[in-house]
């Protein structure tokens, strides 16, 4: 099938205003006062587009020098993109297994993107994935926090991704109650749930797991992710 | 998306979509002869028709598309003109504009408020106030707000795609233009434009002739028809009908017509503090997600061409519609006497229902109906210049909004008429071209985005 998504289609600023703050946060947790190499993290939301469901990046990579948004804000995947289409497929966090050795992970990760199309240089690509479904009231997806490095075994780390998900629990928290009273002249316009648009799943199949101990991060009220700045 | 485009091969869809558009070989028409026009579903179409004619002959980078003229330098014009750059690298572009300035109807127009999907109301989503267009993006506001944000906007894709200024040539105070279909050729007289930046300087004027390998009508909404006895100024021009009068009178007025500029124009001049963009909010402050879902729906069970009327009269929970009533009771203007003349061009208008018929939207049907039962206005059906004598409203305070005459202006275009006009009225009556995101998704580029920026 031709690849369809090469240009972003607009998000919001005042969504993207509204995510990127939390990343950020997140991305100085994570950081903590170490350097973590090729750390980068974003956000993506489920869309609809003419009745079509997609994954669709929300907000700028945050990790490098400076944000990085040119030709990546507004990006649409298929609902089966990477270890984000597993996290949305599954409704469970993902992220990269634990190994005992880089040396054991590195053959799993050549064969993974041998087997999935990812024609990229292995040493080019990180090796540590993390995927937090944010899951509405009816279990569909809201949004997905991706993030990825090249420090090894950082996401087998459950302590850290249990504070990644306790972050992303007040998160929905706050908007859940923003849901209600909203900030004057800014909005959540609801989305339409679209039938996805799926194609074969791209998950690395060999180093990549759900985490059953820990469970996603859960809307009571925001149903999608969708804030405009608005006359009224 | 309708079912009909809903093509997974994207060669196919593009087909079906170009044909929606196609006036003859070669040349289309974006609009005009459909219902529901309003700024975003004409972007929605220019986005369609780029997208189709890339799709259909990009296997050969578009060499077979080199000149592309296009007929009205509005907001659709510009659009398709900013798809184009951005999709075929080769295309050279003459655009066509009337007046002096593109984008010329809405510029300095303080008054109009534009909304991209509001006219799809209640249907979801359409309060949210963005566009969310790839090419030409905006978000709700004053009608002049939307065409500086257009007008930067297609800066951008100036700056991006035709950085030398050798691909756009813009004319400008065109006082002749004369199109051959059969052809595809255009003979104008015009002055060549300059670009400084976001702006554009005339040239000397110049009269030419050339022939093209497609041309694009976009005359978007075109200049009102005039009643001769009352000529009333354009929609988008700036006036006081919606600011108190400080004189202390109460001053009588008469709309003329029932489409969607005669009934802004009742609401303006019957309900206190009248703002597009907040009624909805004041009028269901509590309870509008649930309205809106109710509303749509019992709507669709009505059809498309049902009669509002008869909807709310008959609607299940009357307790929402006289909540609303009630609301929009405190508010009657008091300095205005006001004055709905329905008559229809061919007297067509025997009684008030007859005019919630699909001839406007859905909000401002509602609106209008809420103001029949706050009993904020009269009602005449009879001759205009009775009306107006009877009810003792100066010649300027009659407004005639009666649309736009938009066959009869692609006709004075063309000077072999014959050779379309077939299908010019098969296009009227098909109604195809939806206004639907029917490209595929991510096909623009984006001047933010470029590769080589």
């Amino acid at each position: 099938m031709e690849k369809l998504y090469e240009n972003p289609e607009p998000v919001p600023a005042a969504s993207q205003l509204a995510l990127l703050p939390f990343a950020a946060a997140m991305e100085g947790f994570l950081r903590n006062d170490s350097d973590i190499p090729g750390l980068r993290l974003t956000l993506h939301r489920t869309m609809s587009r003419e009745g079509n469901g997609y994954l669709q990046q929300a907000c700028a990579y945050l990790g490098g020098d400076e944000p990085e948004w040119r030709g990546k804000v507004g990006r649409l995947f298929p609902v089966t993109e990477g270890i984000i289409g597993a996290a949305y497929d599954k409704k469970r966090i993902y992220r990269t297994k634990e190994y005992a050795s880089i040396d054991e992970l590195l053959p799993d990760l050549q064969e993974s993107m041998r087997l999935t199309g990812d024609d990229r240089n292995p040493e080019d690509v990180a090796n540590s994935y993390l995927a937090i479904p944010f899951l509405g009231a009816h279990d569909h997806v809201v949004l997905i926090l991706f993030a990825e490095c090249k420090s090894f075994n950082f996401f087998a780390d459950n302590d850290r991704v249990k504070h990644l998900a306790a972050m992303c629990q007040g998160f929905c928290r706050l908007f859940d109650w923003l849901q209600n009273q909203p900030v004057s002249n800014l909005r959540n316009f609801p989305l339409m749930k679209g039938q996805p648009i799926a194609e074969s799943p791209t998950v690395y199949p060999l180093i990549q797991e759900p985490v059953d101990s820990i469970d996603p991060p859960r809307f009571r009220m925001v149903s999608s992710f969708n804030y405009e700045a608005a006359a009224a | 998306m309708d079912h009909e485009f809903s093509i997974a091969d994207l060669k196919e869809r593009a087909k079906a979509v170009e044909a929606t558009f196609l006036v003859h070989p070669g040349l289309y028409l974006i609009g005009s002869l459909e219902r529901g026009l309003t700024v975003y579903n004409q972007q929605l179409r220019a986005h369609n028709l780029a997208w189709a004619l890339w799709e259909l002959h990009k296997h050969n980078k578009g060499a077979d598309i080199r000149r592309l003229a296009i007929v009205g330098g509005g907001v659709t014009g510009l659009t398709i003109a900013a798809c184009f750059l951005s999709l075929f690298e080769n295309v050279s572009i003459t655009l066509f504009e009337k007046l002096w300035d593109l984008c010329p109807l809405q510029q300095g127009s303080d008054n109009r408020w534009l909304h991209p999907k509001i006219y799809e109301w209640p249907a979801p989503g359409s309060r949210a106030p963005g566009a969310s267009l790839p090419v030409l993006n905006w978000s709700e506001g004053r009608a002049s707000d939307v065409a500086r944000t257009v007008l930067t906007d297609f800066r951008k894709f100036l700056d991006a795609f035709d950085g030398n200024d050798e691909r756009l040539t813009v004319l400008l105070g065109s006082r002749h233009l004369q199109i051959e279909a059969a052809t595809k050729s255009i003979e104008w007289i015009a002055n060549r434009a300059v670009r400084a930046g976001g702006f554009f300087h005339i040239g000397a004027p110049e009269g030419n002739s050339a022939i093209y390998d497609i041309v694009v009508l976009t005359p978007g909404f075109g200049l009102e028809n005039q009643s001769n006895d009352y000529p009333t100024h354009s929609y988008w021009r700036n006036e006081q009908l919606g600011q108190p009068l400080l004189d202390g009178t109460r001053h009588n007025f008469i709309v003329s017509g029932f489409g969607d500029g005669a009934l802004i124009d009742l609401c303006r001049l019957t309900i206190e503090r009248y703002r597009q963009d907040t009624i909805l909010y004041e009028l269901f402050p509590d309870n509008l997600d649930e309205v809106e879902e109710k509303f749509t729906v019992a709507w669709i069970k009505k059809g498309p061409r049902g009669n509002a009327f008869e909807f709310f009269s008959d609607f299940a929970e009357p307790i929402i519609i006289d909540k609303a009533k009630v609301e929009l009771s405190k508010r009657i203007r008091k300095d205005t006497r006001v004055v709905l003349h329905i008559r229809g061009k061919n007297r067509e208008i025997k009684k008030f229902s007859d005019i919630f018929g699909p001839y406007s939207s859905f909000l401002n049907r509602m609106m209008t109906f809420l103001l029949f039962k706050c009993g904020a206005f009269s009602l005449s059906t009879e001759e205009l210049e009775l009306a107006v004598r009877r009810h003792g409203a100066p010649h300027e305070n009659v407004l005639c909004r009666y649309g736009t005459d938009a066959l009869g202006h692609l006709h004075s275009m063309f000077s072999d008429i014959d050779n379309i006009k077939d299908r010019l009225m098969e296009i009227k009556a098909c109604q195809k071209q939806r206004p639907q995101r029917l490209w595929a998704p991510g096909a623009f580029p984006d001047p933010h985005n470029r590769k080589d920026s």
